[in-house]
């Protein structure tokens, strides 16, 4: 009798489980409808609105976000009645990128979102829940992006991605500070780069902001910057390795940097980091153009933007810049030819020529869209941008920070490494080598 | 009750456990043996995940780390709520004004908690170092979040302080004495500390057992003031297990160590729990 009831009791578990787990898996393995990425897409063959949802961390308090929000306004009214494109705003980018992942796991790929295209991680190009834009891609919307950076997208023959953003991080400066500190012009070799960071330091002035939080941004730029100085603009080409002695010694270099730093940059994040530059505690910053945004405008006369020393030596030239990886947009595969129309004429809408001024003046973003502006669009983009254009479209070489390169398991080790670094818990080669471990 | 009544009236709550604990359990289990970046098929790859777990510094400093948020849990936030109790219990003047200010804090949020302690505690703008500035103890600041040797402990300090809920509990089973046992003691001569140590603590012991058991529940899944005051650094040295899981699942896209961190912590918090009941067994047969 004991054991029928407790039969019975487990039957009657597993059987309201199963009915759970039924509801929850309907749509598993199945193409995603139209409805489960949360648009309420109608019948298009009747001719009704298509609803297009885009993810983005593109939040409207910020000159990015007023700027996505302006072009999107703008497409909704030119289409109204046919297509309506949503925004989904995370300002939290990890947890968004995370977000897109588990929704391309869960068979519901958003209709529209934007990541950063990283060479050693194509988890999403493989998914093969993608649209590919390769059929679309006609004369005239090729003609808008450089043939580089199609062919870098273009993973097995597919174009998954649009080329939007990718923008160069160059140096940030204080001139006040540094005329304070009897400093006259930026330094060209990094040899004069740390005889200027003494004087300041002389001077009471922190020479420069760093950080080892989150992806550690200002640290690696500088790593990435000492790396190519040493070694080139390839060396983090595919199949160069990260322990190599130009790596070594670009860590030799960072562990000296940080000597230059505030108290708070060991543990400090993206925003403790740039904040002092902002108020001026620190004289330098290196970072993309982005930062204008939060610049105030009465201290624009006071900044200036320079290129990277140099070696001297003719490894890299002087001018060239490391850069922030893609940050493409790519949409989800769709169930009928008019939704995924609707995407390519949405994102042919983005990548134009009037709307790339708009996210570049109003935005304060670089684009891999070409774009020609005008000399009263440079003087409307204010003093710093316009500097910021300026030395970017001067830049002859390039590569992209190191820590877009890393595949996600090197990625989450390398704050806790340049922190070993700085504390003299890791040597320079023992750094080097765990991060080369750490991206096999 | 007839038996089909018992199954009748347990069967809501068996299924809601079966579907939210008991599958996740075994779905974490799965995947502690599979390599997942989050996308695309499982590899089944046995132990592995396991093994990497045991040669990773990382886990080994978070494993340390929580060892001691335990302790701390245990030896200096449950006697200090035990502390507090006592003296309120005594009902001095103003003492219902101060245990809603020492509860207080729990009906905060952690997060806003933590950056309260992240400003506090701030080498340059924190409060503890323009103290000890001014008290022109100079020598004694230090970056208590980026010092390795002080992150972990400085990551403790509010839980340690925060002791409203635990002083809650013992305040709770101190009203159910008997006063007539403090008359006899009184009687009998009895200082206050006397009182306490013979007759109110050792009347506790239930709270006792339940503080040590929410205190060791709730360091073993600590998370936010890890993360917010230091991010597990610097140099992953205030890491403990709840960050290192986190970290491997959404930042490292490696899901299946992830979950083999989580089976281990599953691991150690029966560990902790039968040592937590069997020292308390032991002082109760002593008693």
């Amino acid at each position: 009798m004991k054991i029928r009831w407790m039969a019975v009791a487990v039957a009657s578990v597993l059987a309201f489980c199963l009915v759970l787990a039924g509801c929850g898996s309907r749509d598993a393995g199945e193409t995603r409808s139209p409805d489960a990425s949360g648009s309420e897409s109608k019948n298009e063959s009747t001719g009704e609105v298509i609803e297009l949802t885009m993810l983005s961390s593109w939040s409207p308090d910020t000159d990015r976000g007023r700027a996505l929000h302006t072009i999107v306004d703008k497409f909704n009214q030119e289409n109204a009645g046919k297509i309506k494109v949503t925004l989904d705003i995370n300002p939290d980018w990890p947890s968004l990128q995370e977000k897109v992942k588990t929704m391309i796991a869960a068979n519901q790929t958003p209709d529209i979102f934007n990541y950063n295209f990283n060479p050693n991680d194509l988890s999403r190009q493989q998914s093969g829940k993608l649209l590919d834009f390769s059929p679309y891609m006609d004369d005239e919307w090729r003609a808008r992006f450089s043939e580089q950076d199609l062919q870098t997208l273009t993973i097995n023959g597919e174009l998954t991605s649009i080329p939007f953003e990718k923008a160069g991080i160059l140096f940030y400066y204080n001139k006040d500070l540094f005329a304070q500190a009897g400093i006259r012009e930026f330094p060209k070799t990094w040899d004069e780069f740390f005889e200027v960071c003494e004087q300041l330091k002389a001077s009471g002035i922190t020479p420069i902001s760093l950080m080892t939080s989150d992806d550690a941004w200002h640290a690696t730029n500088a790593l990435s910057y000492f790396a190519a100085s040493l070694g080139g603009t390839g060396i983090f080409d595919p199949g160069q390795p990260l322990d190599s002695p130009e790596m070594v010694q670009a860590a030799k270099y960072l562990k000296k940097l940080f000597a230059y730093t505030t108290p708070d940059a060991l543990g400090g994040n993206y925003a403790v980091s740039s904040n002092h530059f902002i108020v001026g505690n620190t004289a330098m910053i290196i970072d993309g153009p982005w930062l204008i945004g939060s610049i105030p405008k009465d201290m624009w006369p006071s900044i200036g933007i320079a290129a990277s020393p140099t070696f001297g030596d003719g490894k890299v030239p002087y001018g060239f810049t490391v850069t922030d990886t893609h940050t493409p947009w790519a949409a989800g595969k769709q169930p009928s030819k008019e939704r995924e129309e609707a995407i390519v004429q949405f994102m042919k809408y983005m990548t134009s020529e009037e709307s790339s001024k708009i996210f570049t003046l109003v935005g304060n973003i670089l684009l891999s869209t070409k774009m020609e502006l005008t000399d009263e669009e440079m003087a409307q983009a204010g003093p710093v941008l316009g500097q910021y254009i300026k030395i970017n479209s001067q830049s002859t070489e390039s590569l992209v920070n190191l820590v877009r390169y890393l595949k996600p398991a090197a990625s989450a080790k390398i704050p806790s490494l340049i922190e070993g670094l700085v504390l003299d818990e890791y040597t320079p080669e023992e750094f080097a080598k765990q991060l080369q471990e750490a991206n096999q | 009750m007839t038996r089909r009544q018992l199954v009748m009236y347990l069967f809501p709550a068996l299924s809601f456990t079966a579907v939210f604990f008991i599958f996740p359990i075994i779905f974490v289990l799965y995947m502690g043996v599979q390599e997942w970046n989050g996308l695309g098929s499982f590899r089944f790859v046995g132990l592995d995940n396991f093994y990497y777990l045991l040669e990773d510094p990382a886990f080994r400093k978070a494993l340390v780390n929580t060892v001691y948020w335990i302790l701390a849990g245990i030896l200096l936030h449950t006697p200090l709520g035990l502390l507090l109790a006592l003296i309120l219990f005594k009902k001095p003047k103003g003492w219902k004004w101060f245990r809603t200010l020492f509860f207080l804090p729990n009906v905060i949020s952690t997060t806003a908690l933590a950056f309260l302690w992240y400003f506090v505690l701030h080498v340059s703008l924190g409060l503890v170092n323009n103290l000890l500035k001014s008290a022109g103890l100079d020598s004694l600041t230090r970056a208590w979040l980026s010092d390795p040797a002080t992150a972990v402990f400085a990551n403790m300090v509010p839980f340690v302080l925060y002791v409203g809920f635990t002083m809650v509990v013992f305040l709770t089973e101190m009203s159910t004495i008997s006063p007539e046992l403090y008359e006899a003691a009184d009687i009998d001569g009895a200082s206050d500390v006397q009182k306490d140590w013979f007759i109110t603590i050792p009347l506790v012991k239930n709270a006792v057992a339940i503080n040590v058991i929410f205190n060791t529940a709730f360091c073993l899944r600590m998370f936010e003031y890890p993360l917010l005051m230091t991010g597990g650094g610097p140099a992953n040295s205030s890491l403990n297990l709840s960050l290192y899981m986190y970290r491997e699942m959404i930042t490292a896209n490696r899901y299946g160590i992830s979950m083999a961190a989580g089976i281990l912590t599953i691991l150690i918090g029966i560990l902790a729990m039968l040592a937590v009941f069997g020292l308390l067994r032991l002082w109760e047969r002593r008693a």
